[in-house]
């Protein structure tokens, strides 16, 4: 500070940067520097700018204290962080007003591109049929029944949609599914039934199973109730359909068909379901596990997996009614003092044995 | 000077997409843009409240560009200056635009008598002192609010209100000799 302060008049003093901040805002450097300053110059100009500086400043108070509340900052904010969203999809709208009319065909025809990229699937999967077929659309909220031209029968869920020919082929049954139906289908060795859904392609001999493939869904999900199905990704030539890679499906079972890794996950249904009703009860007296396990495997036609020559030896006393398959599994897993676990739509029991 | 680098660095990282960054600076100067923004017009709160939506989210979209200002406060107040003025430019752009400046010598001398006529009447010094800037041309009370309360140097208020330092600092000077003319009757 090279200033000569000797020389400042109240005027000087006042628009003087230093000055103004050491009366407002004094940090340690300015508060000594001015300290000594007036320690030497006993100076009427200058404390007559202190005064006057002082003056001002309760004249601005009510300047000052004209505070915003905060309820008011939120609520800015709060608007101005949406604007931001906004304007973060349309960053166009930066541009100078002449790109904004070509700013905004351009994110049309994204939006169109992006909108029959999704449902491209189903229509391409129409080709498939190359000839006249039927259209329904369940705009209900429940779901409807389809009766198919072969005696099958399609429960078709609601805002989903499925396509077929008024007559099949001779040698293939085809349905384009858009969304979710479970079906019903005659079993009619000769003609194979074929759902296309999406990226997957279902195939049946006859049988009863479930597709969930909506449009803007990540997965495509196919279970079976009844019979034996196939799932596996379309290929862009059907005429290859020995070399298909996929899943095979029993009853129980879900197939999990990850759209963008293309990747299948095999697992269970949520309630597996007895599928075969059969004459062996569920009422065991120090039954052997092993014969436990088969009755379980036989009803609900799943695999059980375990090591025999542990669990040889363990018995099971018990009754089984209304138990749905995993806590049959918990309560006998814990009868044998082990646990199970279901990998890849079979379960694995592990155990360390239970020989007395 | 801590404050300052403080102040830079939340500027940084605002300008990094950092959002909790952008809603300190937001918090950090609302206050001040609110009461300047409402010192510069008669409009409505509202009118104000658009005005710094608008500067904050038109610096959210360009932060990316922006270059680090030497003082965000007084950055933030002439953006919300320009902003104001620009907003009722469209809408009174019928009219002849008025110059800073120009209404300044409307404020000639009546004002001494006037606080004296008060001061008999028992306000407190702040209030005589309040009425007596109040009746200040528009620019020199500008000047003493941003150099006094916003705690902003001359050279940044020059840059605020859009003219030179030895400008600014004349309309304190204004300011000052009115407030010593009119002290001395008041016996303040």
């Amino acid at each position: 500070m090279e200033k000569d302060y000797t020389k400042y008049k109240v005027s000087d003093f006042l628009t003087d940067d230093e000055f103004v901040g050491q009366h407002l805002n004094p940090t340690n450097e300015s508060e000594s520097f001015w300290q000594n300053w007036q320690s030497y110059h006993a100076d009427t100009e200058y404390s007559e700018a202190v005064s006057i500086l002082k003056s001002i400043c309760l004249g601005l108070n009510s300047y000052e204290n004209n505070e915003i509340t905060e309820d008011t900052k939120s609520f800015i904010f709060n608007k101005i962080k949406e604007t931001n969203r906004k304007k973060s999809i349309f960053q166009f709208a930066k541009y100078p007003k002449q790109w904004l009319g070509v700013a905004a065909s351009v994110v049309l025809v994204c939006l169109a591109v992006f909108f029959t990229h999704k449902t491209s699937s189903y229509n391409s999967n129409l080709a498939e049929l190359n000839q006249k077929f039927i259209e329904k659309e369940n705009q209900h909220k429940e779901a409807i029944l389809i009766h198919l031209p072969d005696g099958s029968a399609v429960k078709l869920a609601s805002k989903s949609k499925i396509s077929y020919p008024a007559n099949f082929e001779k040698n293939k049954r085809v349905v384009i599914l858009l969304g979710e139906a479970t079906f019903d289908i005659a079993k009619d060795a000769s003609r194979p039934f074929l759902v296309y859904a999406n990226e997957v392609t279902t195939k049946v001999l006859g049988t009863r199973f479930n597709v969930k493939a909506y449009e803007s869904m990540k997965d495509i999900v196919v279970s079976v109730e009844e019979g034996k199905v196939s799932v596996y990704k379309n290929k862009k030539k059907a005429s290859h359909e020995n070399e298909l890679t996929g899943v095979i499906l029993l009853p129980n079972q879900q197939a999990i068909f990850d759209r963008s890794s293309d990747q299948y996950n095999k697992k269970l249904i949520q309630k597996p379901t007895i599928i075969n009703a059969n004459p062996m009860s569920f009422s065991f007296n120090e039954t052997p596990i092993q014969e436990v396990f088969k009755r379980i495997e036989i009803a609900y036609g799943i695999d059980i997996e375990f090591d025999e020559s542990l669990l040889h030896g363990c018995q099971v006393t018990g009754t089984f009614d209304n138990e749905s398959l995993f806590q049959k599994l918990d309560i006998i897993t814990k009868i044998i003092g082990g646990s199970y676990e279901v990998v890849e739509g079979k379960i694995l029991i592990n155990s360390v044995g239970c020989r007395e | 000077m801590f404050e300052v680098i403080k102040d830079i660095e939340i500027w940084e990282s605002f300008r990094n997409g950092d959002e909790d960054a952008y809603s300190i600076l937001y918090r950090e100067h609302v206050g001040a843009m609110y009461r300047y923004g409402m010192s510069l017009s008669s409009l409505s709160e509202y009118f104000v409240f658009d005005c710094i939506h608008d500067v904050f989210t038109e610096i959210w979209a360009k932060r990316a560009t922006i270059t680090t200002p030497t003082n965000i406060r007084s950055y933030l107040l002439k953006a919300l200056k320009n902003r104001m003025q620009n907003q009722i430019l469209r809408r009174e752009s019928k009219f002849l635009p008025i110059k800073d400046g120009e209404f300044d010598e409307l404020w000639e001398d009546s004002v001494s008598d006037e606080m004296a006529f008060f001061n008999n009447y028992g306000f407190s010094k702040e209030e005589l002192v309040n009425k007596l800037i109040a009746q200040l041309p528009p620019r020199q009370q500008e000047a003493l609010r941003l150099r006094f309360v916003e705690e902003l140097e001359y050279s940044e208020v020059a840059n605020v209100m859009s003219i030179n330092r030895q400008s600014a600092q004349n309309l304190v000077v204004r300011a000052v000799e009115k407030l010593r003319k009119t002290f001395p009757s008041l016996n303040l």
